[in-house]
């Protein structure tokens, strides 16, 4: 017991809130202090690089080490360079603000790297393969598409952004009632009635 | 319900990076997220982010940003090489005095222990780096004094404190 307690307190000691030290480090960064700039970047970077492999994940894209690292330095020049941290007027969002800066950065080189359909972006080592669907699958699909943009159409907004928070972005019920500010139990009710919905109007493409 | 999800994945690909000048700012996003927003913005904001992929993944990673309770590590102090050789110089640099028998004995691991220390500093490293490369490029800084606007800076300052 005391030693579990004496562990905690250690913990407690040797691990600190970020905001607070970035507060106090804020105003001398913006006055360019070479020393706060570099004890800013100490503190801010194991941030940073988790923000940027969440996102990367979230992207669906390959990554190696060398993109995680090249991109933790382009934000902070950026940072550097642009003065961003001027344009942060309450130290409350500096956290949240800095995590979606770098997943902005990151879907921005994620747009930039990610290859193109044109003709010139094959090469000549590439499989003689036609890569897209055949004639039958594509009008198949495109089908099947719009049946689901009608069904995704006739749900209400709040059902809407249940379902692409809850599929797409992979959120839990607890964290969609938490961005909606609304009830665990209305969200577990509302996703389930917009599953119903789509499920009804999706039956017939459904195979047994 | 997994057609549906790569649909929207596909979808989202797609309509991720289109911004339109309607859309959410983070200042917008983070207060919708805070509960600062009155009922009729709040629900303005809902019906945008229902239809728009960009202002959705805005307010996901916002959110994201605000679950997160970053926490950094303060280092205990830790010892690296050239600590221990120097505390080691001091502590046989004391010893010399307390056992005097063996002063010199001591005074000379001392100086072993200063030299090694002296040597493996980053410090020392970067002064004969500088040394080196000031004794190469000896003849730039002849050539750049001058250079007119080398010239015209001197006679400013000769100038000034005349």
């Amino acid at each position: 017991m005391i030693n579990s307690y004496s562990m905690l307190k250690k913990r407690r000691n040797t691990y600190k809130l970020l905001t607070e030290e970035v507060k106090k480090l804020k105003v001398r960064c913006i006055e360019k202090d070479p020393i706060a700039w570099g004890r800013f970047i100490d503190i801010i970077s194991p941030f940073l690089v988790h923000a940027i492999r969440c996102r990367f994940v979230r992207l669906h894209f390959k990554y190696n080490e060398a993109d995680v690292e090249n991109m933790r330095q382009d934000i902070l020049l950026s940072l550097w360079r642009d003065e961003k941290l001027v344009s942060i007027r309450d130290d409350d969002k500096f956290v949240p603000w800095i995590w979606t800066y770098s997943s902005n950065a990151v879907s921005d080189h994620v747009r930039q790297v990610a290859p193109t359909d044109s003709p010139n972006a094959h090469c000549l080592s590439d499989p003689l393969v036609d890569p897209r669907p055949s004639p039958f699958h594509a009008a198949s699909n495109s089908h099947l598409e719009e049946a689901i943009d009608r069904a995704l159409e006739l749900l209400n907004d709040r059902e809407k952004i249940i379902i692409k928070l809850s599929f797409l972005h992979e959120k839990r019920y607890v964290e969609i009632a938490q961005i909606l500010n609304i009830p665990l139990g209305t969200v577990l009710g509302t996703a389930k009635r917009a599953r119903d919905k789509l499920k009804k109007r999706l039956k017939k493409y459904v195979i047994k | 319900m997994k057609l549906i999800k790569k649909y929207l994945q596909e979808k989202n690909k797609v309509n991720l990076f289109n911004r339109e000048p309607s859309c959410l700012t983070f200042d917008q996003a983070h207060d919708y997220l805070k509960g600062a927003l009155t009922k009729e913005v709040r629900r303005g904001v809902e019906s945008h982010i229902a239809d728009c992929y960009h202002c959705l993944d805005l307010v996901a990673t916002v959110h994201d940003g605000m679950k997160t309770r970053p926490r950094y590590r303060i280092h205990p102090i830790q010892l690296n090489k050239g600590h221990i050789v120097m505390l080691l110089a001091i502590t046989s640099f004391i010893l010399s005095f307390i056992f005097k028998r063996y002063f010199l004995q001591f005074l000379v691991v001392t100086i072993l222990f200063g030299l090694k220390w002296v040597i493996d500093t980053k410090s020392t490293r970067m002064l004969v780096t500088i040394h080196e490369a000031f004794k190469k490029g000896q003849s730039a800084p002849q050539d750049r004094r001058d250079t007119p606007t080398r010239k015209r800076e001197n006679n400013g300052r000769i100038e000034k404190y005349l």
